[in-house]
């Protein structure tokens, strides 16, 4: 990291549907956040348009071309800010996407890789999966946007890491389930999760997912600032509407990585071998149990 | 929480947690419908007073309108205790009697189940007609036995505008009851839809609730399969005649079939959601 960074995760309850009122609710927080000092204000997954959108995701999606696009980077004039969107590619194709915007422009977009479509979980009907995942330079540091259940994939962590993040921006929509002893058991397993992957390659987490109900799913909130050695700095309300500030500070993120280097000496290549191993035909085949099929 | 032979029992739930969230859902649904509050039927039972006491969280007391619907002839202590509840509520609560609309009916059979499932369609008939004068939505209070079991009655009791108690087991209802404090009176009593003199849920079904949701929490969320329940020490007969009844129930569960002939046919490829604001 080349500085120290003030992010303010909004934990909010977005209207489904309704870009012009999200947008108002962007603005003001992203307002009141420059007037306190802020550097970065990350909002959660698809946080201008909600979640359960269905057959709306082609009214609401954003292109270079759209009316309110400038709207959206003009947000980012005073203040970095990370948002979720559904972003129309030049393609065509309707993304569940990440974007990092800076001095009013667009520095880093990311296509959600994995959409869940299993459980009560319905997204690759609505989205198409992104290929890639990259980190990218931020004014003050390395990092890398980690879409919701991109995050149940250690392998797109993994793949940040390597390519440098140092803070992972990990916005999700991520609904509650199990309410149990104060808090739902599906967003302390959330936090178990990030705090690991904080702890194993001594990064920075912020999380960011949001409240409210749509369509049956009552969202579980729980975003959290988690740092490089995994302890939970702060952590929002299970059902309402927070705001969370934390200064991530690179000391921290040095003294982490001096007091556990194992990912400093991650062996790329040895990966690499071995994951070309396994996407070889013989072992896919063997790996979806067709062993004798797959010998000659 | 594992029994000998490896079933989870129903987990305890944190109830405050469980009645914010549902107070949140109910708000939201009222602010997405437009509409101004709740109108619901108040038995006497745990259900109806447990969604009205989230209701009231969600809408304040002036928009929960609740009515006892009695139906039977025989002196219960249901008016009584719906009366008890919506006071210690402070909720409004309105009393018309069924039975007349019933006995007036010209139905098909007086056998005892037919007219009771259409005593229960009186029911939420005269619920949506106040709800239309009330600017008010129908506030269901079937819970996740219920539905599960198929213990319903269709376009009956299910007939409503949303089901907030519909994935709580009828057991961790009472939990959550309990644990929010409400009158003794509605946590103990005897389950009953009351729609003909003497009926218990429990002695028409021909097992308890207790039962019952161990069975439909081990087969729901366990994903254990029927002979590994049936193995765990709970009586047999009382697994298969609980699952026969998840399984024979399947079509109450969905909305009527369409099938499809066109590209885009509603419910299959036409998929918006019930708040469909912005732009078309």
């Amino acid at each position: 990291m080349r500085r120290s960074v003030t992010v303010r995760v909004i934990q909010h309850r977005p209207v489904l549907g309704d870009l012009q009122a999200n947008l108002a609710d962007h603005r003001a927080r992203v307002r009141a956040a420059a007037e306190e000092g802020v550097d970065l204000v990350v909002f959660p997954e698809l946080s201008l348009t909600g979640y359960a959108l269905g057959d709306l995701v082609d009214a609401v999606a954003l292109d270079p071309g759209h009316a309110r696009w400038p709207e959206v980077l003009a947000l980012s004039e005073d203040v970095d800010v990370a948002l979720g969107y559904v972003e129309r590619g030049a393609d065509g194709y309707l993304y569940n996407a990440g974007a990092y915007l800076h001095r009013g422009e667009l520095l880093h977009s990311h296509r959600k890789t994995y959409l869940p479509t299993y459980g009560p979980f319905d997204e690759q009907r609505f989205f198409t999966p992104g290929r890639t995942i990259e980190a990218f330079d931020a004014p003050w540091g390395r990092a890398a946007l980690v879409v919701c259940e991109e995050a149940w994939h250690p392998a797109i962590t993994h793949g940040a890491v390597a390519q440098g993040a140092e803070v992972l921006l990990t916005i999700s929509n991520a609904p509650g389930r199990g309410p149990q002893e104060g808090d739902w058991a599906s967003q302390r397993g959330w936090r178990g999760i990030l705090a690991s992957y904080a702890r194993l390659y001594a990064v920075w987490v912020v999380y960011a997912n949001r409240v409210g109900y749509e369509e049956g799913f009552v969202f579980g909130g729980g975003s959290a600032v988690i740092a490089p050695d995994g302890r939970e700095l702060l952590v929002g309300d299970p059902l309402e509407p927070d705001e969370l500030t934390a200064a991530l500070d690179p000391a921290e993120l040095r003294r982490a990585r001096i007091a556990n280097p194992a990912h400093g000496i991650e062996r790329h290549q040895m990966l690499i071998e071995a994951l070309a191993r396994a996407a070889a035909p013989e072992a896919r085949a063997v790996a979806a149990g067709e062993r004798e099929k797959a010998q000659p | 929480m594992t029994t000998a032979a490896g079933i989870d029992k129903v987990p305890r739930l944190d109830a405050d947690l469980v009645v914010r969230a549902l107070a949140i859902a109910l708000s939201q649904t009222l602010d997405d419908a437009g509409r101004s509050g709740f109108v619901m039927g108040l038995s006497g039972g745990v259900d109806s007073a447990l969604a009205a006491a989230i209701a009231l969280r969600a809408a304040g007391p002036g928009a929960v309108h609740a009515f006892h619907l009695p139906a039977g002839t025989a002196i219960t202590d249901s008016a009584e205790i719906a009366r008890e509840m919506a006071d210690h509520l402070g909720i409004d609560l309105k009393t018309i009697p069924v039975g007349p609309l019933v006995d007036g009916a010209p139905l098909a059979t007086s056998e005892a189940r037919g007219r009771g499932n259409f005593t229960s369609r009186i029911r939420m008939a005269l619920l949506y007609d106040r709800a239309a004068a009330l600017d008010a939505l129908v506030l269901g209070t079937s819970n996740k036995s219920e539905i599960a079991l198929g213990y319903t009655t269709l376009w009956g009791d299910m007939a409503a505008d949303c089901w907030p108690l519909g994935d709580l087991y009828k057991t961790q209802v009472l939990d959550v009851a309990r644990s929010i404090g409400l009158p003794a009176a509605v946590v103990e009593r005897t389950p009953s839809a009351e729609l003909w003199d003497g009926q218990t849920d429990e002695g028409e079904l021909g097992f308890s609730y207790s039962q019952a949701d161990l069975v439909l929490y081990a087969y729901l969320e366990g994903r254990r399969r029927p002979e590994e329940i049936a193995g765990s020490g709970i009586d047999a007969d009382v697994v298969e005649r609980v699952l026969d009844r998840v399984q024979r129930n399947a079509f109450k569960r969905r909305l009527p079939w369409i099938p499809k002939l066109t590209t885009r046919t509603v419910g299959h490829d036409f998929l918006h959601p019930r708040a469909w604001r912005g732009p078309a």
